[in-house]
């Protein structure tokens, strides 16, 4: 029957595994239809599917990817890579003292792999690259160590017994090593110029240009692809570093003379139907936004650092010089020259735009009519009046608002909520890691009105006015009747506001509580709360609920919250808790059962072995930290699944 | 009201739907609507819907039903690369059916152009393929393999970057 299935389908099918590479290889392998559908998905990010961990793509929950095996992998796919190269180019690197593998000419290969190539960051192609490099100095004695580790250690071979696997990867190891043997490197005396890396990627980069027919994204990014960093192989670096100011800096990899890609030849056509650009490299980058901004008009998103460049020394202190704030203010020219060739732009990030924000804003304007989304991140705008917000009021069409890590003054923040008639219908608000006052997050809200469903406050309330987060929960309750997701930092006072937002929010799905810094030992008895809340069958919906404070809590209450309410709850966490115990998990495994599919505790009450073996047996996701509260600090024991 | 339900159909205006082979379905208008199951009507007194039979048009209304209130989502947000493969309960339990039925679900909610129909059974049978070997997936779909041992050694060795042990 599933052979009936038209292609289209598999290709659906197999989009679906988009993240997991062996799952497309082995269903390319089944036949030759389904082989032309999973083909494309796979090659369409190699680059990226190469340094992906298995396990975070898969049902397995460990990585059993050893270094050299994603070095050896990275160098067989940068090697097919290379074949690809035209003899002028390969003459090239070898001029340059870069011995390359002898493959088999490029019409030896079923499919030029470079067209399908949709995916591209110039991070994860210089790390494999890298990767290439540091393999071919493996010697043979450690190739063959590696195929020992692979009988000895691998829990998956062992589970499967699979007898032919086992034989498939001793065939292919043997044949890696013979392809070495009859290669023209000898990789113990290859002597390679420093810049064999930069050499390899630009000629590669240059390639991509000329075969690869269609681009979808091109990013440049040290911390790897925003959502997708989280897949980054367990084997690989660490992806950053601090810096002597104490900031986590992000490896760059990319050398400055990537940003010129635009400008290789076939970039028109390989770069014109983009629809995502992700450049938060601290390289220079003007010259890229000026050359994409005559190629690119189909972009949806953008994002960018527009913060200092990595070769200033005064990176990291948020303070620019003049002639640096001339140049970061001729960058957000080229930006802004990029945003108004768009036809229709839906989604904008900026992180560290404080100068020139004005520019980039007033250029985002030509986008009103189709921007849906804009995040802004790592602002620091307290101490200095780099401009405002006011464009922003005239995006109507505006659903998405957040501020993550950013320090908002109110002259930014004010003349976004002057108007008194708002134009704003955001359903979502966020606001994590994020300082701004009090009034202006009030009005934000009540401006969104019944179109608000996802809202993450931070820290914003005044702590010299004691009823300021008060009024927050209440003008919640009051004006967003359809809440679905309630994530905020909640002080002891204003627990008895909750219970007026859970009556009034009745769509509430998830609800997320955080505690102040300062109380991070303030015990405070909830029980009422949950007694309110059983008794009027409050949060029937709730599918997600975290309670990330100290506040404690009889497990009689929990339980009768559970059958009362009887709320959907797919994932639980108690963290920083005083009171949790065996019976609050005894209550939990007998009220939720194996619906519950995720459950974090953080308590430090001893929980006994035999419980903590139920839950795991129970719950598909759980985790367990017994912690010692240590003026504020926490000591951990992990116990996890 | 933009969760796709603003359409002019009342809640008690129902409509007939007719599979190919003449099996006759009272439908609330609203689902015909959102899923633009009326793109076959000409006008009669019900709409026919041809390449689906009874069996499998009744499964496909039924998931129309129960989602009926879903937002309707930007084609926009749709990046194979961010989707992932989770399956809520109701979904997981609904398509819990046969291979032949699931299929042809598939297929349905393709013609029909129902895609997050589409999406829900494709990614079912995309977890039925993960942490399978080729044999596997050949044998659990009864598959034909039409490679010859060369082409399929050849494919072995280009693709061999993306094996896993």
């Amino acid at each position: 029957m599933a052979s009936s299935l038209p292609s289209e389908c598999l290709s659906h099918i197999f989009e679906n595994l988009s993240n997991d590479r062996a799952s497309l290889r082995n269903c390319l392998l089944v036949n030759r239809l389904w082989c032309l559908n999973a083909v494309t998905v796979l090659w369409s990010q190699p680059f990226h599917l190469v340094n992906v961990c298995p396990s975070k793509t898969t049902s397995s929950n460990t990585c059993i990817r050893s270094q050299k095996k994603r070095l050896i992998q990275c160098s067989i796919l940068l090697n097919i890579y290379l074949s690809f190269l035209s003899k002028e180019e390969k003459l090239t690197l070898i001029n340059n003292k870069i011995k390359l593998q002898q493959q088999r000419n490029t019409g030896g290969f079923t499919f030029n792999y470079v067209e399908f190539l949709r995916y591209l960051d110039l991070e994860e192609l210089f790390i494999t690259v890298r990767s290439w490099k540091q393999c071919l100095s493996l010697s043979k004695s450690q190739l063959i160590s590696y195929n020992n580790d692979i009988n000895n250690n691998s829990p998956k071979l062992k589970r499967s017994n699979s007898k032919k696997k086992l034989i498939n990867s001793i065939k292919s190891l043997k044949n890696i090593l013979s392809r070495k043997k009859h290669s023209t490197f000898n990789v113990n005396k290859a002597v390679f110029p420093v810049s064999v890396d930069r050499l390899i990627s630009y000629s590669l980069a240059k390639l991509i240009m000329r075969d690869s027919k269609k681009l979808n994204l091109l990013s440049i990014d040290p911390t790897i692809g925003d959502s997708i960093k989280n897949y980054r192989c367990n084997c690989m670096d660490p992806i950053f570093s601090i810096d002597n100011y104490g900031n986590q800096i992000f490896k760059q990899s990319v050398p400055e003379e990537h940003l010129l890609i635009a400008t290789y030849p076939g970039a028109n056509g390989c770069l014109s139907p983009l629809t995502e650009f992700i450049c938060t490299t601290r390289g220079t980058k003007w010259r890229l936004f000026h050359a994409m901004s005559s190629i690119c008009q189909q972009l949806k998103m953008i994002y960018v650092d527009m913060g200092g460049y990595d070769s200033w020394s005064n990176v990291g202190l948020q303070t620019y010089t003049e002639p640096q704030m001339q140049e970061l203010e001729w960058e957000a020219k080229n930006l802004a020259t990029l945003i108004r060739s768009q036809i229709s732009l839906n989604k904008f990030i900026l992180s560290r735009g404080e100068i020139g924000l004005n520019t980039i804003l007033n250029a985002l304007t030509s986008q009103v009519t189709s921007l849906r989304y804009v995040e802004f991140i790592n602002f620091d705008t307290e101490l200095s009046q780099w401009g405002s917000l006011e464009k922003l009021i005239e995006f109507t069409g505006l659903k998405t608002l957040k501020f993550i890590s950013c320090k908002l003054s109110d002259i930014l923040m004010k003349p976004l909520v002057s108007n008194p008639i708002s134009l704003f219908r955001l359903t979502t608000i966020e606001m994590s890691d994020s300082t701004s006052s009090p009034e202006i997050v009030l009005k934000l809200i009540e401006d969104s009105g019944s179109s608000l469903k996802y809202l993450t406050l931070g820290d914003h309330y005044n702590k010299d006015d004691s009823d300021s987060i008060c009024n927050i929960i209440e003008t919640i309750a009051k004006y967003c009747p359809n809440l679905v997701n309630f994530s905020s930092i909640v002080s002891v006072r204003e627990i008895s506001q909750l219970l007026t937002l859970f009556t009034f929010c009745p769509q509430l799905e998830s609800v997320t509580l955080r505690q102040p810094l300062e109380e991070f030992n303030v015990i405070e008895d909830i029980n009422w709360l949950f007694d309110q809340m059983s008794e009027l069958q409050l949060l029937r919906k709730l599918r997600h609920l975290a309670i990330q404070t100290p506040w404690s809590f009889l497990p009689r209450s929990l339980n009768r919250f559970l059958v009362s309410s009887n709320p959907p709850l797919k994932s639980l966490e108690f963290s920083c808790s005083h009171c949790f115990s065996d019976a609050h998990l005894d209550v939990i495994l007998r009220c939720l059962g194996k619906n519950l599919k995720r459950l974090k505790l953080i308590t430090c009450k001893e929980i006994d072995d035999n419980r903590i073996i139920d839950a795991l047996e129970t719950i598909q996701d759980f985790e367990f930290k017994p912690f010692i509260p240590v003026h504020g600090s926490c000591q951990f024991n992990h116990i996890q699944k | 009201m933009d969760n796709g339900t603003s359409n002019s159909a009342s809640e008690n205006e129902t409509i007939t739907l007719k599979s190919c082979d003449g099996i006759e379905f009272h439908i609330d208008a609203r689902i015909a609507n959102r899923y633009t199951l009326l793109n076959n009507w000409n006008g009669g007194e019900s709409a026919c819907i041809p390449n689906v039979n009874g069996k499998v048009l009744e499964k496909v209304l039924e998931w129309c039903e129960h989602h009926i209130n879903d937002p309707q989502l930007n084609c926009g947000d749709d990046d194979s690369r961010r989707r992932n493969t989770i399956i809520e309960e109701w979904d997981e339990n609904f398509l819990s059916c046969d291979q032949d039925m699931l299929f042809e679900i598939i297929l349905a909610a393709n013609y029909l152009e129902i895609k997050p129909l589409l999406d829900l059974g494709c990614k079912t049978v995309a977890n039925m393929m993960k942490s399978k070997s080729p044999e596997e997936i050949r044998s659990a779909f009864n598959i034909d393999n039409d490679y010859t041992p060369e082409e399929e050694e050849q494919f072995r060795k280009e693709n061999e970057w993306a094996e896993d042990y």
